[in-house]
């Protein structure tokens, strides 16, 4: 199996093997481009720092073996499940920091799955929260004044049950 | 360095709020938080699978939902495919502190103006609307607004129950009266091109394919089938269903007369008092109908004076008649019957009381004419 070398933004040199790598589209895509060898030279993924790029490759590996998303695949049907696998739970068990880094990695990276499991985390995190508790939660300061929140209520008064 | 959940990029936000873990609630909460939520979040507080329950005596929810639509430049009037309205009772008038909370901004009543003169709403509906006096009155605007519209449930109007706080002249008085005017414009104007007279309905009606309309009371009186004749003019309107009601389709004759034809696939009619040649005139006037169920009812207009003038008026073979000879090629299912049991009790006072009623299923003819 072949490896490949990849370059965090804190200059941190990587190696993965070539298949796990590949979950990402953007690696995958730049490996495509230049026939598939890269190496001798490792590919710089500015945009994530080592700590966050070991969370990310861990991911992959794990995942490696799941099917590959369908080409385009209905990411309405993604978003729709509400289940998080046990693994996923597990992993994305981080400080919120690390959180959103892993997010936005998976973003850059575009790894769609990750991606998921990282937002569908966070929704989890608000869901049947009160606004207080969702501020609290994600140490959210109130920059509304009084009278803006009850205008916003009234906006909303349409939806309430 | 990520901060906190408002500091990342929207397009991780949107991910975040398009996962179907979070509920209509949850949005409306997060609204709430900050602004940078509130921005995002905002747009995902839309109505479950495009449908709304407005009630004709909530002024919050109405003027809410109202102030949205003026407010709003995205799709959301969009999102609304179908509205039921609830006719329920009247509540108090709202108190100077109610009213403050809810009054319009100038902004607001700007766009309200537009909308009057758009739509050519009667200067009572402004006073209603703007003055907030009557909340069923706002169900006007909220109606012209929702583009998206395909599917609308007029409700069954309580119109004479007790205590008479009840709304008994709210649909008249704002809603329907709007949908007489649409297609009045035609009788004053004397625009018999049904084209020219929709270009002045709100795109909110020009869409609608599903029409409903009740009316439950208490003293045996129903709607005038006038009041909705604006329906029946709509180019693509698929189905209606009216419960309780009279008339004699003669509002839609002179259409008829200039090749208009009427695109309805699907009516039903129930408790409908009308002459079964004026339905089967209606049914001529149809290009293709697909199922039909009548109900034929004295409805106690006080206008049939002898049982003989009510045998001749409820006939089914005119119906039946003209469903055969315009519709044999589209026609899945036809049923319609003259509910005979009550009226025929009543002039017989009580000495004699029929079986079943009257009908014909299908294509086959049954037992009055056979």
């Amino acid at each position: 199996m072949s490896t490949i070398k990849l370059l965090s933004s804190d200059n941190a040199e990587l190696a993965v093997d070539k298949e796990v790598a590949e979950r990402s589209i953007l690696i995958k895509n730049m490996l495509e481009d230049v026939g598939g060898d890269m190496s001798d030279q490792a590919i710089p993924i500015p945009n994530v720092n080592e700590a966050v790029l070991r969370k990310v490759i861990e991911w992959c590996e794990h995942h490696k073996s799941d099917p590959p998303p369908p080409a385009d695949e209905d990411s309405d049907s993604r978003k729709k499940s509400t289940d998080i696998e046990e693994w996923d739970q597990k992993f994305m068990q981080v400080d919120q920091e690390m959180l959103f880094e892993i997010i936005l990695a998976a973003n850059y990276l575009d790894i769609k799955p990750l991606l998921d499991v990282g937002c569908k985390t966070v929704a989890n995190m608000i869901k049947g929260k009160s606004p207080e508790e969702i501020r609290k939660t994600f140490n959210i300061q109130n920059d509304f004044t009084p009278e803006e929140e009850d205008q916003i209520r009234r906006e909303n008064e349409w939806a309430e049950e | 360095m990520v901060g906190s959940l408002p500091t990342l990029p929207l397009e991780i936000l949107h991910e975040i709020f398009t996962q179907e873990i979070l509920a209509g609630k949850d949005y409306i909460n997060c609204t709430l938080v900050c602004r940078a939520l509130y921005a995002v979040a905002r747009g995902y507080i839309v109505p479950n699978d495009g449908k709304i329950v407005l009630r004709s005596n909530n002024f919050e929810k109405s003027v809410s939902l109202l102030r949205r639509l003026l407010s709003d430049v995205t799709d959301f009037a969009k999102k609304f495919t179908e509205v039921t309205i609830k006719w329920q009772y009247k509540r108090d008038k709202l108190n100077e502190e109610q009213r403050k909370r809810l009054d319009w901004s100038a902004k607001e009543l700007e766009s309200l103006e537009a909308l009057y003169e758009k739509y050519a709403f009667n200067e009572r509906w402004r006073k209603s609307i703007n003055e907030l006096i009557d909340p069923a009155s706002l169900l006007v605007p909220i109606i012209c607004l929702l583009d998206g519209l395909e599917v609308l449930d007029m409700g069954s109007v309580a119109a004479s129950y007790e205590p008479r706080e009840l709304y008994n002249d709210s649909l008249e008085t704002h809603f329907e009266e709007w949908l007489i005017g649409l297609s009045r414009r035609g009788e004053k104007e004397d625009v018999a091109d049904v084209q020219k007279l929709l270009e002045g309905y709100p795109p909110s009606l020009r869409g609608l394919k599903e029409f409903t309309r009740g009316e439950a009371n208490d003293d045996g009186d129903g709607f005038d089938l006038d009041d909705v004749t604006s329906i029946w003019l709509i180019d693509g309107i698929e189905r209606v269903s009216l419960s309780v009601c009279g008339g004699d389709f003669g509002c839609l004759k002179k259409y008829s007369d200039e090749g208009w034809e009427c695109t309805v696939k699907e009516v039903e009619f129930w408790l409908f008092e009308c002459a079964a040649e004026n339905v089967a005139g209606f049914f001529e006037m149809c290009e293709g109908l697909k199922r039909v169920r009548v109900n034929l009812y004295c409805i106690n207009h006080g206008t049939i004076e002898d049982e003989e003038e009510l045998e001749e008026k409820f006939k089914i073979y005119p119906m039946s008649s003209a469903l055969c000879d315009h519709h044999r090629e589209t026609l899945d299912y036809a049923q319609v019957d003259a509910e005979r049991d009550e009226w025929w009790y009543m002039r017989k006072k009580g000495k004699i009381r029929t079986g079943g009623k009257t009908g014909w299923i299908g294509d086959g003819f049954s037992s009055d004419e056979g």
